[in-house]
């Protein structure tokens, strides 16, 4: 054994490099000589190369998947580019006061209860991120409108810790006529939506906001159904009625947690603008 | 309109527990709840025909409704066709009701809105089916007495 080390040391650079790359040899315990190798290899170009291939060739010893496909540095770069370009879709923290923990103690494990909560959340986030984008009108001055993309924020309720959406859409001009012309930085976390006027309600940017929510109420998602005529008529003599709900605490602003809700309209705002199921809608009052 | 959902977790096997349930049915608090005002009309009350048949659609049901449109709310007739997987909402109201223009066209998604004046009506057409079969039913929709 010994001679054979001494014949690698000696003669042959890549062979110490492949004992280094095993930890064999001269490399097995701690040594100046094997910190002077180390160093050397890091200054070579030649060896810095030959030691990724050899680790490339264990790899791909190991698994097949390992291998280097053709014009993998590329795809990695283009995907590390893609997620650079991302917007950040801000999470909100969750802030309550004793009270609110109080409250929460007593239930089952927050995770539990959040969950749903969170999927809605995310739900809702995903499909204004899908849905705003498009809202824009075919002619082609919108082809103009240029880069300006829309911005999910998500903003914290200081008072009751509500994880409450905040769609806020930058208007472009050209796209939308009837956009306020207020713009939304990107990325912005707006506390308690305050800041004069900069987060524009969504409807009010999107005039077909309430056609699309009564042609989705009557036709459903995938499968169009209308109501039945009793259940009709059963809306039809409701259809004065209006029942406000008892008035919270001061600053509370609830999430919607309603199980017929059908969704949930982000509005700059009052953060929830309403939601609707096939035949009621709840209402912020103070939308 | 194609609906994406994406979750950022899921918790499988969870005890449904009885108290979150009862939450959940309760009415979220400060909300007020508004049953929407929906009326079931016939089409030939309201004086509106397709002037030629849109091959596959056909009327699921019509419709009075209040709509807030730019602020404003106003009475709005929905005329709903479905070709079975696919609906267009076709909806008409006074064009002296709308306080603002209204763009032409208009897309969310793969939904498509057309609208135009007819009279004294204007009229939008609105579904997630192709261009070509919604501006068929948008120029078919005709005033008849």
């Amino acid at each position: 054994m010994a001679v054979q080390e001494t014949t690698m040391n000696a003669e042959n650079p890549r062979e110490r490099l492949s004992a280094l790359i095993d930890g064999e040899a001269e490399f097995a315990t701690p040594s100046a000589q094997a910190a002077a190798f180390i160093r050397q290899t890091a200054s070579d170009e030649a060896l810095r190369r030959d030691w990724l291939l050899y680790a490339q060739i264990g790899d791909v010893l190991r698994s097949a998947d390992l291998a280097a496909m053709p014009g993998e540095q590329e795809f990695l770069q283009r995907v590390s580019a893609a997620v650079a370009r991302e917007p950040v879709v801000l999470q909100p923290s969750t802030q309550h006061g004793g009270k609110a923990v109080a409250r929460l103690a007593r239930r089952p494990h927050w995770s539990t209860r959040m969950t749903a909560a969170a999927a809605a959340v995310a739900g809702v986030a995903v499909m204004a991120w899908v849905a705003l984008p498009g809202l824009q009108q075919s002619s082609p001055s919108a082809a103009a409108g240029g880069s300006m993309r829309p911005v999910i924020a998500a903003r914290v309720d200081n008072t009751a810790g509500a994880q409450i959406p905040v769609a806020a859409v930058r208007a472009d001009a050209g796209a939308m006529p009837m956009a306020q012309g207020s713009l939304v930085p990107t990325g912005l976390a707006t506390p308690a939506g305050q800041n004069g006027g900069q987060i524009v309600p969504v409807s009010a940017q999107m005039p077909m906001v309430e056609y699309l929510l009564a042609h989705q109420q009557m036709a459903g998602g995938m499968m169009p159904a209308v109501p039945t005529a009793r259940s009709t008529a059963t809306t039809a003599s409701n259809a004065t009625a209006r029942r406000a709900a008892p008035a919270t605490s001061a600053g509370s602003r609830p999430s919607c947690r309603a199980t017929t809700c059908a969704g949930v309209i982000a509005c700059g705002r009052c953060a929830i603008q309403s939601c609707w199921s096939r035949r009621r809608r709840w209402m912020l009052p103070d939308t | 309109m194609i609906d994406q959902v994406a979750f950022t977790q899921l918790s499988v096997n969870v005890t449904p527990r009885p108290d979150v349930v009862r939450d959940s049915l309760a009415l979220p608090p400060g909300y007020a709840v508004e049953d929407m005002k929906v009326v079931p009309v016939t089409l030939q009350s309201q004086g509106w025909a397709l002037s030629a048949p849109v091959p596959g659609f056909k009327t699921v049901g019509v419709f009075r409704r209040s709509m807030t449109v730019g602020g404003k709310s106003s009475d709005v007739l929905q005329w709903l066709l479905s070709d079975g997987l696919a609906s267009v909402s076709i909806f008409i109201q006074p064009s002296a009701a709308l306080t603002e223009p209204v763009a032409p066209e208009q897309r969310v998604g793969g939904t498509l809105a057309l609208s135009r004046r007819v009279g004294e009506s204007w009229l939008t057409v609105m579904g997630a089916v192709p261009e070509r079969t919604l501006r068929r039913i948008s120029d078919a929709v005709v005033r008849v007495q």
